[in-house]
């Protein structure tokens, strides 16, 4: 049996805490792990997802009900495809209090799909209180606690707090390591394929190998590339892993609860 | 269980009484009351629409109409009739009750009663309640603002809102929160009960394609109303000795 799709959920209830960054780094790792997926940028101001893989990102405005029905309604349907949310934080309320009211996770279970939430604290402690809150709306989905080295550490009031001590032993989780601010701008370029980056830096071609819309870092040092390769290494392991620990964690509940719901 | 007989109405069209009446005969189902429903529409008949199988049509002001449904009550299975009064008319039928009889047999305890009174957003509305509320004997009398099309209350000034709640001793408000348009219509479209339409069923009982947004939209709002109904205690009021 193949595995089962996901429904990948980035959100975090602030901005700027690298959600599209990390949503774009899982759509790359789809594509070098060749799973076929489709991609859902709810930012419909910015589009910045939408930016990096045009042709495959649908733009929704969960404002409105024809697009909140293109999300959803798309999303449960029944199809082999990963899905990739960013979730922009000014929909972050709307975006979840939908997807309880249509019980999405019954019906995307039911189709196959398993929907898993990405969440990225930005170190207050609203973020930790707002994050539990959804861990425990959400139990029967899958929810990874997403640690982004980039926004530093914890506030002390936060080290306090009573849902950041509640995910202190919370799996899966993962680390999103730091970039360098002239790498991370060097491969903001949205030309720029970091799957392909990696596939040729992998088969170690040579620069003059670089296909030209990599120009962007194509002037970089070798070992400047190096280090974007180790870091997209680093990201990549960590985003293949805490799928895989969000999907044991599924079968084990699955087996502790056999009575699954269903019509 | 005692027969009771609802009566759903309006002296004003276009407040929504049908969609009361529907979530009514929906909350009765979800809690086990086997109900019927008379739509005074005649000949149109809305509420047929939506519930066929349990829904007659009948012409109110007609006395073979009126003995189909009240000589019946206490023989028919379904112990709860709904009654969704023709706009406009419900004075009238009130009067026609009480001339029959109705009403006794209501204070003798043969029946169960309830009035819904589903109130516009003009004053005349508040006005209807002092015509309407008395014939209920002040018991079970539901005065119903219904927001389903956002129908804002905004000519009711708050001191003479509560000046004729005041003189309407008994009275029960309820709210009827409202529904997203797109998801009303929709299942306006589809022509069948709300319940149906959150099972993703259509009238014939298959699978329909639903959109689960506005499935969604339509579970929560009627979840609302159930809550709204569980409030009043209606279920209880209905069934007290």
């Amino acid at each position: 049996m193949p595995d089962k799709m996901h429904c990948i959920i980035v959100a975090s209830p602030r901005g700027r805490t690298g959600k599209t960054l990390l949503a774009r780094l899982i759509v790359e790792h789809l594509l070098l792990a060749g799973v076929p997926h489709v991609i859902f940028d709810t930012d419909a101001v910015e589009r910045k997802l939408a930016s990096f893989f045009p042709d495959k990102t649908v733009v929704v405005d969960l404002d409105r009900v024809p697009d909140q029905m293109k999300l959803f309604d798309t999303l449960a349907a029944p199809m082999r495809m990963t899905q990739v949310i960013d979730l922009t934080h000014r929909s972050f309320r709307k975006f979840f209090s939908l997807m309880r009211d249509i019980d999405f996770v019954a019906e995307a279970k039911a189709n196959g799909i398993e929907p898993v939430i990405f969440f990225v604290p930005d170190g207050e402690v609203d973020s930790y209180e707002q994050g539990m809150a959804l861990r425990d709306q959400f139990r029967d989905s899958g929810f990874v606690l997403v640690r982004n080295d980039a926004l530093g550490e914890p506030s002390r009031e936060s080290l306090r707090n009573s849902s950041f001590a509640g995910f202190v032993s919370h799996t899966p989780r993962m680390v999103l390591p730091r970039l360098d601010t002239f790498f991370l701008t060097a491969i903001g370029d949205p030309k720029l394929s970091l799957s392909d980056f990696m596939r040729r830096s992998l088969a170690r071609e040579a620069p003059s190998r670089l296909a030209p819309d990599q120009m962007s870092i194509a002037y970089l040092s070798r070992e400047a590339r190096a280090g974007i390769t180790v870091w997209l290494q680093a990201a990549f392991n960590e985003i293949r892993r805490v799928l895989q620990e969000a999907d044991i964690r599924r079968d084990i509940l699955a087996q502790e609860r056999p009575t699954a719901e269903g019509e | 269980m005692k027969p009771a007989v609802l009566i759903v109405g309006a002296d004003k069209g276009g407040v929504g009484k049908t969609t009361i009446s529907r979530t009514l005969l929906d909350y009765m189902t979800s809690r086990n009351v086997l109900a019927r429903a008379f739509d005074a529409e005649y000949p149109r008949g809305s509420l047929k629409r939506f519930h066929p199988n349990v829904t007659e049509v009948i012409d109110i002001t007609a006395v073979s109409d009126q003995m189909k449904m009240l000589d019946t009550l206490a023989s028919s299975e379904r112990r709860v009739s709904i009654v969704d009064v023709r706009a406009g008319q419900l004075s009238n039928t009130l009067r026609a009750f009480t001339d029959i009889g109705f009403f006794d047999a209501v204070r003798s305890g043969e029946f169960k009663f309830a009035l819904f009174h589903i109130l516009g957003p003009s004053v005349a509305s508040l006005e209807e309640i002092a015509d309407v509320m008395p014939y209920t004997g002040g018991k079970n009398y539901f005065a119903v603002k219904n927001f389903i099309n956002e129908t804002s209350f905004f000519e009711w000034d708050p001191a003479v809102y509560d000046s004729y709640f005041k003189k309407a001793k008994g009275a029960v408000e309820m709210n009827i929160p409202k529904l997203n348009e797109m998801a009303y219509e929709q299942v306006d479209l589809s022509g069948v009960p709300f319940s149906t339409f959150i099972k993703n069923k259509n009238a014939q009982g298959h699978l329909a394609s639903n959109s689960l947004v506005l499935r969604g939209y339509v579970r929560t709002w009627l979840k609302q109303t159930s809550d709204e109904f569980d409030r009043v205690g209606l279920i209880e009021r209905l069934t007290d000795e």
